[in-house]
């Protein structure tokens, strides 16, 4: 390489990370420091995922000086073997195609190396790593930065550390960025990438908090198979860099060798619709492969492989749901429901949510909507995403919620958490802040949400019966006795008995739920017999016979069962506090 | 124990003691209910009446709190205290269940009971936040001081510039109307005019006693104005700005006004008279205007509506008002001087209207 070539190389680089800021997420120090900490994070996570290991994933970030900070992330991965630490972080460019289908995470392109290099154009500071791998005595501590001209890593100095774990990572990055906090923050995005990924704990020190978050789940997700590309989700470009690194080969050993679901007979078929009979590969031109890319869109394949999507899972969303909100004392957590998986364009991809209603959530504001893809949240480009845009398009007025502009997000006192896991997700720009509105996900979605708005309307129903009974029960319990205490003692006189008033104020059978318990309580005059049906996903039976005035009975039913189910009691609407007359056709069932 | 408070007590226990559902009933505060009386010309309740039972969480709650007030009230009574209605919202942070959600809700239990009692509320020991407008002139009067003794007060010669301050509390357990020397009664609605009729000796040269209004009256300063005209037999006068809303100042003085409707009574001055600003005074003194706003047209249009404004003098006025569309300001007449309101204005309007 001569000098000349050398410099242009600089420039090139240079130019090239200036043009792709926005692209590459680093166009203002704000979104910077963001990504910094994204990548870093993602990384740790896909490293720790690789090996099954627990993440436990430290976050320090500290102010230095003006719109000048310093990222720290450490985690308990595997750590990075002494000799592969330079490319792994230094290199620009530098991009491992397997051509293999697996559902990552790290797909931001230049990752890490792009964040090292922003440090060092705009502070000057070299990064510095301290890793730890199984079986060694000590880590090593490297100090790094990128040579530009060379576009490769260059380690400053190399030495040997004590450090007290079996294995990790700790990577200190030193940028010009901007600290918020609240919306697209720090903060922000590792709580909802602790909500996506409940196996992983963190600990965040900020410059204006720390916050631990605990794992939700103790085990960690399996394993995500790679599996080879299907014929129908191959690009032209990839299609062409396959062939050309098996050019030992022939055009049908490759085309059923390299791809999934091809067969012998169909490799052979595709060979001679493309007019490609006895072509060796080294000299296919381009027009080869558009004729063999139409071949493959003109044929039918199987559907590929399911099995390789990495799904966060009913468990576990439940659970990181209750664990993320707790704050907002929710009234209620919808099961989690999942869909799929299904295949877009010859890859396979599946759906999941779950929705967090009411507590101290907002009542006024437009509803909260969070986005996830791979396990990694999505904080920008909220109006131009699939997840949105499903959303936006359902009529949420049939649910119990107002949509004060017609396809807008509706406004109500609940979070939808979506996640959608592919082998590739169809991103709407290199930005990968959005997902975009491929058909085959846009339905998929609308069935997945209406699941989850269904469970939300139950829901209200059920709450508003319970703020009915609490009201009532109120009234006998607090409110008349005091009006009694009162009157008496202005009056010097004995309190009054209230039992006939409280017949005459309730002249019902109540159905009240106590530490999740739910009791019937005869407020009529009359003995009564009657039939409890709980109501949800299944449905479940109890009777009960010859409860007195004034008497009470506790029903059989499990708390779990009661909490996500409607009330239904053979006993006409009048008589019935805190449940639905059983209508005539479930009599019959 | 006050008697009327204390027969809502007994029919609360009585209910309860009988196993019925415990009740009060009062007269309907719905808008249907307040009727234009044209015979004596206010506004007043009509007779339908509506029953609250304890049969719902929110209506007992209500009844609830009307005992804590009552009781309350009885309190005050026995340690001689009052206490404004601010208070008493703070006070019912200690009533459990009886605890007010806001002070407009403590506020208009207190009118639910003085509709129901026919008490006022001052009689209640209760009393609003804002001080009373002020009064020059030569009127003497008796006060009732904080040291329980009767004081003797003339409101021109025994007071400074800001005259005397009326209290919150005008009945004749606490003022005493004596005697005055004076043709009538001058109601202002600005500071700014009232000010300028001190400062010219408007009460001595035209023989009047002013009172400063401070924009709509308190319900003290309209009760003093009523007693003014009924014991001593004085005109009022109402002297505003011309604008829709001062015309409501003038009905309100003169005919009462909705949220009062239960003391109209007593509140209210029928007899009263507008000598301006009116609309035909901006053509005939050529004053200073403002445009009118889109609110000023509407609340003049619903004027045009409201019985009280339901007579030849008021329909032209608005209807010539609506026409200009110009509004005007009392201190307009500035314009020809700072003595032309009391020396031409006022007394050629008062001889117009034969007060003087």
């Amino acid at each position: 390489m001569t000098d000349f070539n050398a410099e242009r190389k600089e420039v090139s680089i240079s130019e090239f990370f200036d043009k792709n800021k926005q692209m590459l997420g680093f166009d203002s120090p704000q979104k910077a420091l963001f990504m910094t900490v994204k990548e870093a994070v993602d990384n740790s996570l896909d490293a720790c995922a690789d090996k099954a290991i627990l993440p436990t994933i430290t976050v320090k970030i500290t102010e230095l000086g003006k719109e000048k900070y310093r990222v720290e992330v450490e985690d308990n991965g595997p750590g990075i073997p002494r000799t592969e630490v330079e490319n792994s972080f230094g290199k620009m460019l530098y991009g491992s195609r397997f051509f293999q289908e697996r559902q990552t995470r790290g797909q931001q392109g230049l990752g890490i190396s792009a964040a090292i290099l922003y440090a060092q154009k705009t502070t000057g500071f070299p990064t510095e790593i301290v890793t730890k791998v199984q079986g060694e005595l000590t880590a090593f501590h490297f100090v790094l930065d990128i040579d530009i001209r060379k576009n490769s890593p260059h380690s400053i100095s190399v030495t040997p550390e004590i450090w007290d774990v079996e294995h990790g990572l700790k990577i200190t990055i030193t940028l010009k960025g901007r600290y918020v906090s609240g919306k697209q923050s720090v903060e922000e995005y590792i709580r909802e990438t602790a909500l996506a990924n409940p196996h992983s704990a963190f600990h965040l020190i900020l410059p204006d908090k720390s916050l631990e978050i605990e794992r939700s789940i103790n085990t960690p997700p399996e394993i995500p198979v790679s599996v080879k590309p299907h014929p129908h989700g191959v690009e032209m470009g990839e299609l062409i860099s396959i062939f050309r690194e098996n050019e030992e080969k022939t055009i049908e050993s490759v085309l059923e060798e390299k791809f999934s679901r091809v067969t012998k007979q169909t490799a052979k078929l595709l060979v001679e619709k493309s007019g490609l009979k006895n072509k060796k590969i080294s000299q296919m031109t381009r027009d080869n492969f558009e004729d063999l890319m139409n071949a493959i869109k003109e044929t039918e394949f199987m559907e590929p492989r399911k099995d390789c999507l990495s799904p966060i899972g009913a468990e576990g969303l439940f659970k990181s749901a209750m664990n993320s909100f707790k704050d907002y004392h929710p009234a209620y957590f919808s099961q989690p429901v999942i869909r799929g998986p299904f295949v877009f364009s010859g890859h396979p991809f599946l759906v999941e949510a779950i929705a967090i209603y009411g507590g101290d959530l907002p009542k006024e504001e437009p509803i909260k909507v969070l986005r996830f893809a791979n396990r990694v949240p999505l904080l920008y480009q909220s109006g131009s995403c699939a997840i949105t845009k499903a959303i936006s398009s359902i009529a949420w007025n049939q649910y119990g919620f107002s949509q004060p502009v017609k396809d807008q997000i509706p406004v109500g006192p609940l979070i939808i958490a979506v996640h959608i896991a592919s082998t590739k997700i169809p991103f709407t720009s290199e930005a990968k802040e959005a997902v975009a509105t491929v058909p085959e996900i846009m339905d998929s979605l609308d069935i997945l949400l209406k699941g989850v708005a269904r469970q939300i309307k139950t829901m209200k129903k059920k709450e508003a019966h319970k703020n009915q009974v609490e009201e009532k029960f109120s009234l006998i319990e607090q409110i008349l006795p005091q009006i009694s205490m009162k009157s008496s003692k202005i009056l010097n006189l004995e309190p009054p008995d209230i039992k006939p008033i409280i017949s005459k104020v309730m002249g019902v059978v109540a159905f009240r739920e106590m530490d999740g318990e739910l009791f019937a309580e005869n407020f009529t005059e009359k003995v009564q017999n009657f039939k409890v049906v709980l109501k949800g996903e299944e449905q479940f039976v109890d009777k009960v016979k010859n409860l007195k005035p004034f008497q009470k009975v506790k029903l059989n039913f499990s708390k779990e069962i009661i909490s996500s189910s409607e009330i239904y009691v053979d006993l006409p609407e009048p008589v019935l506090l805190g449940a639905y007359s059983l209508p005539k056709v479930f009599d019959n069932e | 124990m006050n008697e009327k408070l204390e027969m809502i007590v007994k029919q609360i226990y009585k209910d309860m003691r009988e196993g019925n559902i415990p009740k009060v009933e009062l007269k309907s505060r719905n808008r249907d209910n307040i009727i234009f009386d044209p015979r004596t010309s206010v506004w007043k309740y009509g007779n339908s009446t509506v029953k609250r039972y304890a049969s719902k969480a929110s209506s007992a709650k209500g009844i609830l709190k009307m005992l804590y007030i009552i009781d309350f009230v009885d309190e005050m009574e026995a340690g001689l205290k009052t206490s404004t209605l601010r208070e008493m919202y703070y006070i019912s942070e200690g009533w459990n269940l009886g605890k007010f959600e806001s002070q407009d809700e403590s506020d208009l239990m207190v009118e639910d009971l003085e509709v129901m009692t026919n008490y006022l509320r001052e009689e209640m020991r209760l009393r609003p936040e804002e001080s009373g407008a002020s009064v020059i002139g030569n009127l003497t009067l008796t006060e009732l001081n904080r040291k329980g003794e009767k004081k003797r007060i003339n409101c021109r010669d025994d007071v400074g510039d800001a005259g005397y301050t009326i209290p919150y509390n005008v009945e004749k357990e606490k003022i005493d109307l004596v005697s005055s020397d004076v043709d009538f009664v001058l109601a202002i609605e600005t500071g700014g005019m009232f000010d300028r009729l001190v400062e010219n000796r408007f009460d001595e040269k035209m023989r009047s006693l002013l009172v400063h209004t401070k924009g709509q009256p308190s319900r003290s300063t309209k009760r003093l104005l009523n007693r003014l005209n009924k014991e001593l037999g004085l005109p009022i006068v109402v002297f505003t700005d011309g604008d829709p809303w001062s015309f409501r100042i003038f009905a309100s003085i003169a005919y009462g006004a909705i949220k009062t409707a239960h003391i109209s009574d007593i509140l209210a001055t029928p007899t009263s008279e507008f000598i301006g600003i009116t609309a035909s005074d901006i053509l005939r003194y050529d004053l200073p205007t403002d445009k009118l706003s889109d609110k000023d047209v509407e609340a003049l249009r619903s004027e045009l509506e409201d019985p009280r404004f339901n007579i030849p003098f008021w329909k032209g006025e608005i209807e010539t008002m609506l026409k200009l569309g110009k509004k005007a300001e009392q201190q307009a007449l500035a314009k020809y001087g700072l003595d032309f309101v009391t020396d031409s204005y006022l007394p050629e309007k008062l001889k117009e209207n034969g007060i003087i």
